[in-house]
């Protein structure tokens, strides 16, 4: 009880005899409890436990502060200044992994952009895969070979230009995006080469998907409809029979 | 260097494997636990296997003591439980006399009061008399005893090792001492 309870209880007890010899009664059975207790219990030994080593030494003292000191040993031994010190060098490690990120990225993007530059001559890769793809009915090939010799050069450069750009070259986003910054860096006489020989890879469509294939700088060239109706001119069927009166 | 560490510290050294941590808390608290036992029991073989088996569930259990309450807690707890376990298959060798007939009351205690005269043996008859009566009360009022008048714990404390409102201590106890003192009153007008 606290002192203002036990001083109330107290003033109680002096006016209310019930109380009083009920808690004299209390004092009578405490007293021969604790009694007991002295003389029973005192004399008993304490057991001894055999399951454990109920010795202790300075040991666990020892082991306790081993386990809560071993972090800051390895700090100090790694960081023996300031911990401020050990903080801007914590600080710093990201900021150096994140530059040294961003270099070898640029690094590798550059490798990549100059194997391009060097193939400059043979880089029309779009436009040979294109080719590739479409050509392999060879249309209007012959009908370069009469007209011109580069072209008939050319395809073979193209094919040969694929094949390095293949092996030096692995599939990926980037890919398309150095093939389009090579691209414009060509120079227009290979820009000229490259959509010569689109006109002759490719197949015939409507105008307007010719002039989405072929870039702004080679509107200048002939389209293969044109080519077509000069050829037609030449090639005529009914020449063949003129001389025959098949009709 | 040993008495600087807490029960807490002793524990969470002990839950590394640390059997010589436990060890430590053990010499600490056998002995109380030991009076609790022998309270509880009122045999000394049985009271120090329940000692033993209360710290071996200790030991097995150190993982488990969340630390929400105190060690020494914890431990009584667990003794508590263990001599009601003790108690449970024994069958309580410990049969109250009072609470038994009459004749059978008048074959322990009028007799040997009539074979020893001498004041020694008196005291030590009385004292025979507490503890059966002690041994005779329920157990839930038996425990607040023996952790109150052996082991000297507070309201608080025993209320934290049974887990009851305080006002429950209180109350039993009191019952508890109503009881031991209407069957003290009752044997010593037999004996006298």
């Amino acid at each position: 009880m606290e002192k203002p309870e036990a001083n109330e209880f107290e003033t109680h007890l002096q006016t209310c005899a019930f109380c009083f010899e009920e808690l004299s009664g209390f004092d009578v059975v405490l007293s021969s409890i604790s009694e007991w207790r002295k003389v029973e219990f005192s004399n008993l030994e304490t057991p001894v436990l055999d399951f454990l080593p109920v010795q202790t030494n300075t040991n666990i003292i020892n082991s306790q502060a081993e386990e809560t000191n071993w972090w800051i040993a390895i700090k100090d031994r790694f960081f023996p200044a300031s911990p401020i010190f050990a903080a801007s060098v914590l600080a710093a490690l990201p900021i150096c992994f994140g530059l040294a990120f961003i270099v070898f990225d640029y690094s590798k993007n550059v490798e990549v952009a100059e194997i391009s530059i060097q193939n400059d001559s043979n880089v029309i890769l779009p436009i040979v895969e294109t080719k590739n793809s479409l050509g392999n009915n060879n249309f209007g090939a012959n009908q370069i070979e009469k007209s011109s010799e580069s072209f008939v050069e050319q395809p073979q450069v193209i094919d040969k230009a694929t094949a390095d750009l293949r092996d030096n070259l692995t599939p990926g986003n980037f890919v398309s995006k150095i093939k389009n910054d090579s691209i414009r860096a060509t120079n227009r006489k290979s820009t000229r080469i490259a959509e010569k020989t689109a006109l002759i890879s490719r197949k015939p469509g409507t105008p307007k998907q010719d002039r989405k294939t072929l870039s702004p700088k080679s509107r200048n060239a002939p389209f293969l409809a044109d080519i077509e109706e000069v050829e037609d001119d030449t090639l005529r069927l009914a020449d063949l029979f003129d001389g025959t009166d098949a009709k | 260097m040993v008495n600087q560490l807490t029960d807490e510290q002793l524990v969470e050294i002990a839950v590394g494997n640390n059997p010589e941590a436990f060890g430590e808390i053990v010499k600490r608290w056998e002995r109380k636990i030991f009076a609790l036992c022998f309270g509880m029991l009122n045999r000394e073989d049985e009271a120090k296997d329940a000692v033993q088996e209360t710290f071996i569930a200790a030991f097995r259990n150190l993982k488990n003591f969340r630390g929400d309450a105190k060690v020494s807690s914890w431990l009584h707890r667990i003794a508590v439980n263990q001599c009601l376990t003790t108690k449970r298959r024994t069958k309580s060798r410990a049969e109250s006399f009072i609470d038994d007939d009459e004749s059978s009351n008048e074959q322990i205690f009028v007799a040997p009061a009539k074979i020893s005269p001498s004041r020694t043996t008196e005291q030590n008859e009385r004292l025979k008399f507490v503890q059966k009566a002690v041994q005779s009360l329920p157990i839930d009022l038996r425990q607040i005893v023996v952790m109150k008048e052996f082991e000297d714990m507070t309201f608080q404390e025993i209320a934290d090792v049974l887990e009851i409102p305080l006002s429950t201590v209180k109350s039993r106890l009191y019952t508890a001492l109503k009881q031991l003192r209407m069957k003290l009153e009752k044997t010593h007008l037999e004996i006298v």
